[in-house]
């Protein structure tokens, strides 16, 4: 062991970066995961937090009591796929939060040259946000699925075949679960993305779904077919989808289930088109 | 390698605007100033260097690649600085600068470090972890230019970097930009308007007028001696005017100024004997240089005017 | 003498509690000034009370001998170019200027415009909309517009934002034009490059003070406890080097890679015996620069203090 007094000064200048460069898809997923972080506020105050978790807990109570009293008195209250529906408006609050939390704050800030400049193109951009909202209805709607299930897997007298039961019907919920965030997040983003001011986003997102409802009912009551009609408000629209494609539903629409059908997949494919045809202009 | 390179470079949009045409430059490494483009040509070059549009005729090249074809590597080799504001406020730094670096292509771990290593060099500490929203002008510049930074790129393009900047922050700015073309070895392209400002920091200059390549040249090729003396003495100026002629010296007054022709080394010795001779006390002796914003300057309204301002 | 002056005598303006302006007296005579100071510093609101667009809490502020605020008669003489750029983009430049000229009351307002217009050479594009014109041209419109009637005072608040160097150097020649006929000219500006290129002579202020006034060289040479900074070249730099060390007026000497770095306690002293012991050692000079004489490094000093 020497006794001589040593000394080092480490080089904490610039650095040259040599590692991997990861790209145009690794972008996309960080920036799907940056976004779904952000819809709930993840890393955020506490003000973010409040509406999104809320509301996944209000739908997550809803399930839970539908549960509770149809294991308790044998009388449930709502369906699966129903109570999806039911949880429409909820969807819908979220949706009013979030897509302009996605997508108007880059508008309005400005940050989108930033993004273009980056191996991701517009296209890319939007849907990555598309896909983050998307998952964000899913997950706020999903747990008051599993809750019934798992309440009802546990509660159920039949045995064996009362957890298939309840698994089948779990499945035709969770369907409607994906085909309810596919559709709505598909039309509110291209909404919440005409506007750079996060509250005039939310208020479009807000009419297209809420000033629609009552043209809708209005319009039913003089008309020879409600079904066809109420096709023009979204929540009606997609009850249209679950009762022609699901089971366990109670808002039949009869014979008009595929054109509810048809409607919904040209309206989601136009709002998509709209999105990508939104970040096209933005790019130029 | 050649940072960006074109030929016959045509850019006109869809109204008929043209704002580049026939575009013919290389760009070598090195701080490279951009200059006179205002408007549609600067912003034009920066989204075809980008692969963000295409040119209606010739090509350009950028860091050898095509930026059509080629995007992902260009883009993710590239880091561009845009002249406007273009934080979150709600973030803070160090989280979206992390994210920037994301989306270039770093992993995450590795983001986060060269984020955070980022912006202790462009000069924020410990308010990298404070809401973006509360910073002052100087600080979003630094963000602006880590965000470009974060990814290690070959080439930074930087659109106005001191512009909303007061004196002392522009100062630091350019001491920043400078820094990072000889440092950190990073090629950068500065677009400026402040022909000061470039000649201070620049190695090179590429001047576009009217989408046209006015000039391009190495910055010490442009501010060539002129062959011109400024002697600047406090008082009895003409006795030293004369001094000069009686040498042989070709003399002009110009504002406090005396202009020398230059002859050869023999002309400072003069100067200096003269300045002793008549007990002056000399203000200032310099070579006379050619100045960049000569490019700009009219052959005839201007060339009074510029040299005056120089006195 | 009253006629191209603006004067301020103990100046004050405050907002609530924010005192944006304080104690401030100065006077400008014809030529071009420059207003300068750190953001936020004060410098528009000085230019508005002298506009009279605002009142000064204390004090008094004449143009050409007349207070500015609430006086409508003042506007025959001063014109202003404020800093936000609102100019209708329908209108072209003619009818921009020429409304303004009938907003004047002009006896010929045809004429007035078409004088205003050629002084900024507008003339050939006068006819298209404003909305295509560059943001030069646009800034040359507005001048012309503050110029209609002729004011022998010009205030501008940073006229030069944003506009490229052509741009730039004929909205200088055209301040320098104007100076040159007597009229008084007071632009503000932050960006010290062009204040040094207009005009020598400046108003400071920092923190709404009136930090200094005057030829920025002079100002410097005030600065008598701040050493100043030159840089030499010469045909043996070490050897000059140890004889400007022997001067009682030189504080410090400093070897560089660009040439010899002086620190002079005593500028006269320095400048004066420089040449001698040059000339002394056989030394050749050939490069005497004041390094810190620049606009940027007098205003450093004035923030800082």
């Amino acid at each position: 062991m020497s006794s001589t007094p040593e000394g080092v000064i480490h080089d904490i200048g610039y650095q040259r970066y040599q590692g991997q460069r990861l790209g145009r898809r690794y972008a996309m997923w960080s920036l799907y995961v940056h976004s779904l972080r952000t819809a709930f506020g993840l890393g955020r105050g506490f003000k973010a937090k409040l509406l999104p978790w809320t509301l996944t807990a209000a739908a997550g109570i809803a399930g839970l009591v539908i549960m509770v009293v149809g294991t308790q008195t044998g009388f449930q209250l709502v369906g699966y796929v129903d109570l999806v529906a039911n949880l429409t408006y909820v969807a819908i609050i979220l949706l009013a939060v979030v897509a302009p939390e996605l997508v108007s704050r880059d508008l309005g800030s400005n940050v989108m040259p930033l993004y273009l400049a980056r191996p991701l193109s517009g296209t890319d951009y939007a849907l990555s946000k598309l896909a983050a909202l998307i998952s964000s209805v899913a997950l706020t709607l999903g747990p008051a699925m599993v809750i019934m299930f798992a309440g009802n897997a546990f509660a159920t007298k039949d045995g064996m075949t009362g957890v298939l039961d309840h698994a089948g019907q779990f499945g035709q919920g969770m369907a409607a679960v994906v085909i309810h965030s596919v559709v709505l997040a598909a039309l509110a983003l291209p909404l919440a993305s005409l506007s750079g001011r996060r509250i005039f986003a939310s208020t479009l997102v807000l009419a297209l779904f809420l000033v629609t409802a009552p043209i809708a009912e209005g319009l039913a009551e003089f008309s020879d077919n409600p079904e066809v009609v109420g096709m023009i408000t979204p929540a009606n629209l997609l009850q249209g989808v679950d009762n022609w494609l699901l089971e366990g539903t109670n808002h039949p629409v009869g014979v008009w289930g595929p054109m509810h059908g048809v409607v919904t997949l040209l309206l989601t494919c136009a709002a998509v088109g709209l999105l990508l045809l939104r970040y096209r202009k933005v790019s130029a | 390698m050649t940072l960006i390179e074109s030929e016959s470079l045509e850019k006109r949009y869809g109204g008929g605007t043209l704002a580049l045409a026939d575009l013919t430059v290389s760009i070598e490494p090195g701080v490279v100033g951009l200059v006179g483009a205002n408007g549609a040509g600067k912003s034009t070059l920066i989204k075809l260097a980008l692969g963000l549009i295409a040119p209606t005729a010739g090509r350009i090249r950028v860091l050898g690649l095509d930026p059509l074809t080629d995007v992902e590597q260009v883009r993710s080799q590239v880091g561009y600085m845009p002249e406007h504001d273009c934080l979150p406020p709600d973030m803070t730094a160090a989280e979206f600068v992390t994210h920037m670096g994301r989306m270039s292509g770093l992993p995450a771990a590795t983001a986060r470090e060269r984020a955070s290593e980022t912006l202790r060099h462009v000069g924020l500490y410990e308010e990298r972890y404070r809401a973006i929203g509360g910073y002052s002008t100087g600080m979003k510049q630094r963000v602006k230019l880590a965000q470009a930074l974060v990814h290690d790129p070959e080439l930074l393009l930087l659109d106005e970097p001191t512009n909303g900047l007061d004196p002392e922050g522009r100062q630091a700015m350019l001491g920043l930009v400078q820094r990072i073309g000889t440092e950190f070895g990073i090629s950068v392209v500065v677009c400026s308007h402040l022909l000061g400002e470039i000649e201070r920091i620049c190695t090179s200059l590429v001047a576009i007028e009217g989408g046209r390549l006015l000039r391009s040249d190495s910055l010490s090729a442009m501010t060539q001696h002129k062959g011109v003396l400024a002697v600047e003495v406090d008082e009895r100026v003409d006795e030293l005017v004369a001094r000069l002629a009686a040498a042989g010296l070709e003399v002009r007054e110009q504002g406090r100024e005396l202009l020398v022709r230059f002859d050869d080394d023999k002309t400072y010795d003069v100067i200096r004997d003269a300045v002793v001779d008549l007990d002056l006390s000399l203000h200032r002796l310099e070579q006379r240089r050619h100045q960049v914003a000569d490019l700009f300057r009219d052959p005839v309204a201007g060339s009074e005017v510029g040299d005056v301002q120089h006195a | 003498m009253t006629t191209n002056m603006i004067e301020l005598s103990s100046v004050s303006r405050w907002y609530g509690n924010v005192v944006a302006v304080n104690d401030v007296t100065l006077t400008i005579g014809p030529g071009v000034t420059g207003l300068l100071g750190p953001n936020g510093a004060g410098k528009t609101t000085v230019l508005h009370m002298m506009a009279g667009f605002l009142a000064p809490s204390q004090g008094s502020v004449l143009v050409n001998g007349t207070p500015s605020w609430r006086n409508p008669e003042v506007y025959r003489s001063l014109g202003l170019v404020t800093e936000r750029e609102s100019v209708p983009g329908y209108l072209t430049a003619w009818e921009f200027v020429h409304a303004s000229a009938v907003l004047h009351k002009l006896p010929d307002a045809e004429a007035a415009a078409r004088r205003a217009i050629d002084l900024v050479e507008m003339g050939e594009a006068m006819d298209r909309r404003i909305g295509t014109y560059s943001k030069g041209m646009r800034q040359r419109t507005r001048v012309a517009a503050a110029l209609v009637h002729d004011p022998s005072v010009l205030l501008l608040d940073e006229p030069f934002n944003g506009m490229d160097p052509r741009q730039r150097m004929h909205m200088m020649d055209l301040l320098h034009r104007m100076a040159g006929e007597g009229r008084t000219i007071l632009f503000s500006s932050h960006i010290l490059e062009e204040v040094e290129q207009l005009s020598g002579t400046v108003q400071v202020i920092v923190s709404g003070r009136l930090a200094a006034s005057g030829d920025y060289r002079h100002i410097r040479r005030l600065m008598t406890n701040r050493p100043h900074e030159f840089v030499i070249s010469s045909s043996d730099d070490r050897r000059l080097a140890a004889a400007l060390m022997c001067l009682p007026s030189v504080s410090g000497v400093e070897l560089g890679t660009a040439g010899l770095q002086v620190r002079a306690s005593d500028f006269g002293g320095f400048t004066r015996e420089l040449a001698k012991v040059a000339r002394a050692q056989g030394i050749r000079l050939s490069q005497l620069l004041p390094s810190d004489e620049s606009l940027e490094r007098v205003f450093s000093y004035l923030v800082a203090s």
